[in-house]
């Protein structure tokens, strides 16, 4: 494991920035030559006096780094990102963490809510885990699905989760009403996989209580974004 | 960051390499008893004087490499996520080794059994060193317990080793500890 002082830091410049769903940006950065990750991996942006993490949804050998971006009321990246020009220089640090492919020993499940799909977006891109792969995406409201193509074009299987209730159900393929622990408890076939869960600390805890449950045998690896 | 997460509330915890086990298996006990050995050492280094810089170093090197084997106890053999982890080598109980030399030759000849006491960095030198057999101790039930007829791999052993000789490194830490106060060990009068 990384001590401190070996990360790697970078300086990258703001290339694009547009919404992909209401209240999520998408974010493309120079990417520095020197910079190398796996798929899954976030770097820290070192803002003027607070860090934040991201987690790239490119590949490690694209041209821009890419992140998407939850706006949330009040914070303090969310503001610093929407006032921010093009040509902006963000200093760096990483990649970090262990979030990444574990290999193929047990069927994956993908679990995300909201833009905790961004490290499976960086898995679907570079084709790791996908031939076996099921992702279940767990938003609010079905405008929320972001990367869907890029899902169902790559994934085994792909079933948005949609806690609030929609009209026109039939515009959403394969969607679940309810969350994703609704679908975890009630649909999947009782067996062995590998968890990968990623998002918010109260999905990861809810869900974890399940798969120790329901999967008892199964490997469970979690990237919390709180 | 949230320190708490709430996934080890009912008595199991992730393995690194993503099993979920429970927090009494065999693999728990040894990480937790090495991460045990790793705080007091800490204590050992805050109870040292101010003017002991490279020592203190040394121990806070051998801190990171506690971390390191922890990370390996962490995580189940041949798993993928092995590749985040730095290799364990003989080096490190070959580095304790000259270490324990070199403290130990300005040293009297031990003539006597010796208390576990004197001046608090060496009472805690001695304290660590106790942990460190039960450390060792708890290693060897893993290794029995995971490893069955294919034997401990070589991680495993290097650690082992590394544990062993950490446990002569505290010895003659806790001695040198007493003798650069000026005090001497606190010799058995039994
Ligand atoms: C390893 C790691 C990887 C991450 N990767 C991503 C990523 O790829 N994309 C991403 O959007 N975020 C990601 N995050 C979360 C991100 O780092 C920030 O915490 C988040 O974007 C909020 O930052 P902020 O400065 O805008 O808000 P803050 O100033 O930190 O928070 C303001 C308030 O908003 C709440 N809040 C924070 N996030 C959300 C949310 N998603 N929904 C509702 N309320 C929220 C906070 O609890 C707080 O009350 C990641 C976090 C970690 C630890």
């Amino acid at each position: 494991m990384a001590r401190v002082s070996d990360t790697p830091r970078f300086t990258a410049s703001l290339v694009d920035r547009h919404w992909l769903a209401p209240g999520i940006l998408e974010l493309r950065l120079t990417r520095p030559v020197e910079i190398d990750f796996i798929p899954g991996q976030f770097m820290r942006f070192a803002m003027d006096g607070y860090e934040r993490d991201y987690t790239m949804v490119s590949t490690p050998d694209a041209e821009t780094i890419d992140f998407c971006v939850a706006v949330v009321d009040g914070g303090r990246f969310s503001r610093d990102i929407l006032r921010a020009d093009i040509g902006k220089r963000f200093q760096l640090t990483g990649p970090h963490g262990h979030f990444v492919f574990q290999g193929p020993a047990n069927p994956a499940v993908f679990v995300a809510t909201g833009t905790g799909v961004a490290p499976f977006v960086a898995f679907c891109r570079s084709g790791v885990g996908v031939d076996a792969g099921l992702l279940l995406h767990g938003v609010d409201t079905p405008d929320r699905l972001i990367y869907r193509e890029i899902f169902q074009s790559t994934l085994r299987d792909y079933i948005p989760c949609i806690s609030r209730p929609f009209e026109n159900r039939d515009s959403v393929e394969r969607a679940y009403s309810g969350r994703v622990t609704g679908y975890l408890k009630q649909q999947l076939t009782p067996g062995t996989y590998d968890f990968y869960l990623c998002g918010r600390g109260t999905m990861i805890r809810d869900v974890t209580e399940l798969i120790d449950d329901h999967f008892s045998d199964s490997r469970l690896f979690i990237e919390s974004y709180d | 960051m949230k320190i708490y997460t709430g996934t080890g509330d009912r008595g199991k915890t992730s393995l690194f390499s993503g099993e979920r086990i429970s927090k009494s298996s065999p693999r728990l006990e040894a990480y937790g008893d090495l991460d045990e050995l790793n705080s007091v050492i800490g204590a050992v280094v805050a109870a040292m004087d101010e003017d002991q810089p490279a020592l203190k170093g040394e121990i806070m090197a051998i801190q990171a490499l506690l971390l390191e084997a922890g990370a390996w106890l962490a995580t189940t053999p041949g798993a993928a996520s092995t590749r985040f982890l730095k290799p364990f080598t003989k080096d490190p109980a070959e580095m304790l080794e000259i270490a324990i030399d070199r403290m130990n030759a300005p040293l009297p000849e031990l003539k006597h059994f010796i208390l576990p006491g004197g001046h608090l960095s060496a009472s805690l030198a001695h304290m660590a060193r106790t942990v460190c057999r039960r450390t060792e101790r708890r290693v060897i039930e893993l290794a029995e317990h995971e490893d069955g007829d294919s034997g401990p791999t070589d991680t495993l052993t290097h650690i082992l080793v590394f544990l062993n000789r950490l446990s002569d490194y505290l010895f003659v830490l806790a001695r040198y500890c007493n003798h650069i106060q000026g005090q001497g060990d606190v010799p058995w009068q039994g």
